[in-house]
């Protein structure tokens, strides 16, 4: 059985067969790595995809998309990641451009998309706070209308590529009193206006990707109000649920566990090589027969997308529960793999360029065990897995 | 069975746990991954002589106390290798030279000998090495490698395990970390540790390199590797009991959705389930040190092997999922919720996987019972 046509197997090949002329060979051994994506990366390959027409891969034509079924959206994705490409800046491509064709006016769009598509403009995603997590809706970022401008105040964490990003889309409060998500707008805020200051956070795998974003009288145009004020809710609510469908993670967990067979084969053990150890090939064994049921569950996930009726059930909440537990899985199995060649840091700045003249471990070990700590991530961002599970929970409860 | 400390390891416990939250710190630490000074000072408290016996030079305690002090130090994360030089390397050298010079500045200071022995094919195969020696006159000329060695740049001298062309069973040699053909490459671990990979290309050796007997340190190896394993995962069990507690600090305080997160069922579960693994893990080390405190042999092996399993599938659990309850901010280095998970990730891999060691358990229970 395959969920894919015989023209979306074609389709799978030219992806392909661009992927190996298009991505320069150094940028395909750095994201094997998996270390995070540098800006140059990002952009240089966005480039390259947009003279083919492909670098906002899930948008409609109308706005410069390739317009592609969801399919193939999946293979593109899918193939992209095998092939050792930087991810698209999801938060460009996956959460503001969407809003800003969804429910920004005709200015904006004009203004805005072009930069998204050519990644001229890199935008970061500033909703969480300090205070506002899993509780998005007591955010207290705030902005007070003053002619022409809002004034924002507060503070915003967690902010993904916010150290090299241009734009940054904000939920901001403009209403005090109400419901809390009544009183919520949309903002797009340039980086390099004055009263916004970014502090580096380093995560546990001693990576620089997040940021504090401290937000001090800064002066926005009204005219960077995406939507209705008081409304914003609503749109990040479409843009959270994108969120989670992209996190399906089905390419990710594929590339990894094909990184974990591999990795195995090398490592060696008093009777021969790890991957033909009987305990391992069924631990093994277990993970692939995991990402199997993972990837029909992703496909009926896209099946119903595409029917356009999806059911009752919030089953990107299961998708993204599972693509993520399954990564985890499948990344401590390869950290424990590598054995004691798992044991040395390989820091990010000294690795990512090049590798050093000496190291500690095989090339093959660069990389895999701090892509294991920051993942430890994946099953916090993108709505907690217990809040996913709240939902799952809460919709079978319902009846 | 020896459940709870006695008034003198409670107190021992006591004051480590007070020098742990009081007095010290890593900061300054050189590349060498510990503080001679510091090392000093845990020689003078005779921390590194607990768990062995008077009549090879120790203090005359047992594997509680040694346990009672690596739990301790897993409770603060102190970087120091207490590990491979108060547990292996003191174990082997009281059975292979007891009351030698060598052991005697071990455990007292003057000096560091440490045991390298971890290769990585191994994989937890206590016995399996490919280091080699040939006989050259009257001494020997060693070649192959040692990996992860943990605490090796701190070293003053080192103790090699390899096997001599033609004879059967490991002798351990010892080597001056600046000898010829000896190349020591250090890095930091992933628990900011320090460790080395050592390669030893043609490396000659006199006669009175060699520790204990010749081609016949096979057993004490075991038992000293299993001293290690047990102590480790008294340290994973103090890491765990901070994760946990540092947790359930975490539910008290943090509020979203208009109460503290401890409200929710769902994280109290959690919690629980992170208390349940921590007492499973306690409860199959205490086992394994009274086994370790016994005479029957292949029980020792048996339980050090079920130590390790156990506690490993315990830690990556609590380790993992204090992170997850914490959100966002457990994933910062600077937080420190996930320096637990990384120590716990540390010691799985350490003189083999918890995944091996239910292997090593599985084929020991399996020889016993034919
Ligand atoms: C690597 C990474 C990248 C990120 N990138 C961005 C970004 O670019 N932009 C941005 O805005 N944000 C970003 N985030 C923030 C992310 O969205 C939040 O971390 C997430 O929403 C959780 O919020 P919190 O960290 O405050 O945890 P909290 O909400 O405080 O949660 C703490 C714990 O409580 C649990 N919990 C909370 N409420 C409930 C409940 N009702 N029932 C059961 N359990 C509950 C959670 O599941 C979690 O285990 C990122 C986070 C990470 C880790």
């Amino acid at each position: 059985m395959s969920f894919f046509t015989a023209e979306d197997e074609t389709f799978r090949l030219e992806v392909r067969r661009f992927i190996q002329t298009a991505l320069p060979l150094e940028m395909r051994e750095r994201n094997h790595r998996a270390y995070h994506p540098t800006r140059d990366d990002v952009v240089l390959w966005t480039k390259a995809l947009q003279q083919k027409g492909w670098s906002v891969p899930s948008w409609p034509i109308e706005y410069g998309g390739p317009g592609w079924t969801v399919r193939q959206r999946h293979i593109f994705e899918e193939e992209c990641f095998l092939g050792g490409a930087p991810e698209l800046s999801p938060q460009g491509n996956s959460l503001v451009g969407p809003v800003i064709y969804t429910f920004g006016n005709q200015e904006q769009k004009t203004r805005f998309l072009p930069g998204i598509i050519s990644a001229d403009q890199l935008w970061a995603q500033g909703f969480s706070e300090p205070n506002s997590g899993s509780d998005l809706a007591s955010l207290r970022t705030r902005a007070d209308r003053d002619g022409d401008h809002y004034v924002v105040n507060g503070q915003k964490t967690w902010t993904s590529e916010g150290h090299f990003s241009d734009w940054l889309f904000l939920l901001v409060r403009t209403r005090q009193d109400g419901k809390p998500q009544a009183g919520i707008s949309f903002l797009l805020v340039d980086m390099k206006t004055p009263g916004i200051t970014v502090r580096p956070i380093i995560s546990i795998d001693e990576g620089h990707s997040l940021n504090e974003v401290f937000l001090e009288d800064v002066r926005v145009p009204v005219e960077n109000l995406v939507g209705e004020e008081n409304q914003g809710w609503t749109y990040a609510k479409v843009l959270l649920g994108e969120e989670r469908s992209f996190s399906a993670m089905v390419p990710r967990c594929k590339m990894e566990f094909e990184r974990l067979r591999r990795n195995a084969s090398f490592s060696r053990t008093s009777r021969g090589r790890l991957i033909d150890d009987p305990h391992f090939a069924k631990r093994l064994s277990a993970l692939e027969i995991e990402l199997l049921a993972h990837e029909t569950t992703t496909w009926r996930v896209l099946a119903e997308e595409e029917s356009g009726h999806a059911g009752a059930m919030p089953t990107s909440s299961i998708i993204k529960i599972k693509g993520t537990e399954l990564l985890q899985q499948i990344e401590l199995l390869s950290v424990e793999a590598l054995g004691l060649d798992a044991m040395p840091v390989y820091p990010e700045e000294e690795y990512r360029e090049a590798l050093p003249a000496t190291m500690p471990g095989p090339v093959h070990a660069v990389g895999v065990t701090s892509e294991m700590f920051y993942r430890r991530a994946a099953t916090i961002y993108g709505g907690t897995n217990e809040i996913q599970r709240n939902l799952i929970a809460g919709t079978l409860l319902k009846g | 069975m020896q459940f709870l400390p006695d008034e003198a390891q409670s107190m021992m416990r006591d004051t480590v746990r007070r020098w742990v939250e009081k007095d010290y710190s890593a900061e300054g630490d050189s590349t060498l991954g510990c503080d001679p000074d510091r090392w000093a000072f845990l020689a003078e408290q005779g921390w590194l002589a607990a768990g062995v016996s008077e009549e090879a030079g120790g203090l005359g305690g047992n594997a509680f106390d040694l346990c009672t002090i690596a739990e301790e130090l897993g409770r603060g994360l102190v970087r120091d290798a207490f590990v491979p030089f108060a547990g292996a390397t003191a174990n082997l050298l009281a059975q292979i030279a007891p009351g030698s010079d060598l052991l005697q500045e071990l455990l007292w200071g003057g000096g560091r000998p440490l045991l390298a022995h971890s290769e990585a094919a191994a994989r937890g195969e206590q016995l399996f090495i490919e280091t080699t020696a040939r006989a050259d006159g009257d001494g020997f000329v060693l070649d192959g490698r040692k990996d992860a060695v943990l605490g090796g740049p701190f070293a003053t001298s080192l103790l090699i395990s390899a096997r001599i062309e033609g004879e059967d069973g490991i002798t351990i040699f010892q080597i001056d970390p600046g000898q010829p053909g000896l190349t020591q490459q250090s890095f930091r671990t992933i628990d900011n540790r320090s460790a080395c990979n050592l390669v030893l290309d043609g490396v000659k050796l006199a006669s009175d390199a060699l520790v204990g007997p010749r081609s016949g340190a096979d057993n004490a190896l075991i038992l000293a590797l299993d001293q290690a394993i047990l102590a480790s995962c008294a340290e994973a069990v103090g890491a765990m009991e901070a994760a946990m507690l540092m947790t359930r600090d975490y539910l008290r305080t943090r509020k979203q959705f208009g109460s503290e997160i401890g409200k929710f069922q769902a994280l109290q579960h959690r919690l629980a389930d992170m208390f349940i693994e921590t007492e499973q893990a306690r409860s199959i080390v205490l086992r394994a040190i009274d086994a370790a405190c016994g005479e029957d042999v292949a029980q020792r092996q048996r339980l050090a092997a079920a130590a390790k399993s156990r506690v490993a599938q315990a830690g990556l659990f609590v380790g993992g999922q204090a992170i997850q309850l914490h959100g966002g901010i457990g994933m910062t280095e600077e937080y420190g919720v996930g320096h637990y998970f990384k120590r716990l990730m540390a010691f799985d891999l350490y003189l083999g996987s918890g995944n091996a060691h239910l292997e090593r358990f599985a084929a020991l229970q399996q020889a016993e019972r034919t």
